[in-house]
C-alpha cells in the first residue's frame, strides 16, 4: 500500500477537503451575512427538529468506528 | 455572487417560513436515505469538491484523486489507516483514529440542510460550495479525504429507528453492503441482537 497524504480537518486551517472543512468555509462565506435571530429560527426548524435523527445516526457511526464496535460477518 | 445584499439579514419573511418544511422534508429523506448508492454519482460530487478545493489551493489537493471502494465505514476505516500509514499492517488505535478524520456524507444531512435553505431562499452571497456539499451528502457514505485519493463507502442499506432513534429488536438496527451492521434498543447501540433482546426482556 503506498502512503499518501491525508487531509483531515484540524479546526485550524480553513481550506479543508472534508466534510467539516466544507461546512467551516460554508460558515465562513454565509454566517455573516445573517443575524443571530435568524440562525435561533433556522437551528430549531431545520437542526433542533426531526433532522436531530440524521445528527444522532452520525454520532453511532463515528462511535462504532471509534470503538470497533460495527458487527462483521466477515472474518 | 455579486448580485447579493451586503446588510446583515435578520429576519425571514413569511414566504421564506412557509419553505423550512420543505428543506426539512427534503434533507431528512437525504439522511435517512437508504437507496443503493450511484457509485458514479457519489465519485463526481466527491470529485466537484477537489475541483473547487485544488482551485483555491494547488497544494491541498489534486482536481482529479483516485476513487478506492470500501463496503462499510468499519472497512473504509482500516483501508484510511493503511493509506495513511503506507502499510496493510495497521494497529487497532490507528483505525480508531480515522473516525474523527472521517467524512460523514448523507449523515451530515443536517447541517447541510440549513445552507441549503440559506443559499437558496435567502439573499446571500454564495459561490457553487452550498451545492457541491448538498451533492455529497446525497450520494456518498461515510469517506476518507487524501491528497490524491478518497476512501469511499456506500450508504447503509438499512436503517429501522423508532421514535427518532436506532431501534430494532428482530435483527440490525443499520447495515451495511458487506455485512457490518449496528445493533440498537432505543438508541443505545448493544454488542449483538442477544444483547438487544436481553435489555427488552429486562425492560419488560
Amino acid at each position: 500500500v503506498k502512503k499518501r497524504r491525508k487531509i483531515y480537518w484540524t479546526g485550524q486551517y480553513e481550506k479543508s477537503i472534508t466534510g467539516l472543512g466544507l461546512a467551516y468555509m460554508l460558515s465562513k462565506k454565509i454566517d455573516r451575512q445573517l443575524g443571530d435571530s435568524i440562525w435561533v429560527e433556522l437551528n430549531l426548524a431545520l437542526w433542533g427538529s426531526l433532522l436531530e435523527a440524521n445528527k444522532r445516526l452520525k454520532r453511532s457511526i463515528k462511535d462504532n468506528i471509534n470503538n470497533n464496535l460495527l458487527n462483521s460477518n466477515i472474518t | 455572487m455579486s448580485d447579493a445584499k451586503k446588510t446583515t439579514i435578520d429576519s425571514l419573511t413569511e414566504e421564506q417560513k412557509a419553505k423550512i418544511p420543505e428543506y426539512l422534508e427534503k434533507f431528512l429523506a437525504i439522511g435517512l436515505s437508504t437507496a443503493p448508492t450511484d457509485r458514479k454519482k457519489a465519485e463526481n460530487a466527491v470529485r466537484r469538491s477537489y475541483e473547487y478545493l485544488s482551485k483555491k489551493d494547488p497544494n491541498l489537493c489534486i482536481a482529479t484523486p483516485e476513487f478506492v471502494w470500501a463496503e462499510s465505514p468499519m472497512a473504509g476505516a482500516v483501508l484510511a489507516a493503511q493509506f495513511a500509514k503506507g502499510s496493510t499492517d495497521v494497529t487497532e488505535k490507528e483505525i480508531k483514529d480515522q473516525a474523527e478524520q472521517a467524512s460523514y456524507g448523507s449523515f451530515d444531512a443536517y447541517w447541510v440542510s440549513t445552507y441549503s435553505f440559506i443559499a437558496n431562499e435567502l439573499p446571500v452571497e454564495k459561490d457553487e460550495l452550498c451545492e457541491i456539499s448538498e451533492e455529497i451528502v446525497k450520494e456518498c457514505g461515510v469517506y476518507w479525504t487524501f491528497h490524491d485519493l478518497v476512501v469511499l463507502t456506500p450508504k447503509p442499506t438499512s436503517i429501522v429507528m423508532e421514535d427518532k432513534v436506532l431501534h430494532n429488536t428482530e435483527g440490525p438496527a443499520l447495515s451495511y453492503p458487506d455485512g457490518n451492521c449496528l445493533y440498537a434498543y432505543k438508541g443505545s447501540i448493544k454488542g449483538s441482537l442477544m444483547e438487544v433482546m436481553m435489555t427488552s426482556k429486562n425492560k419488560e
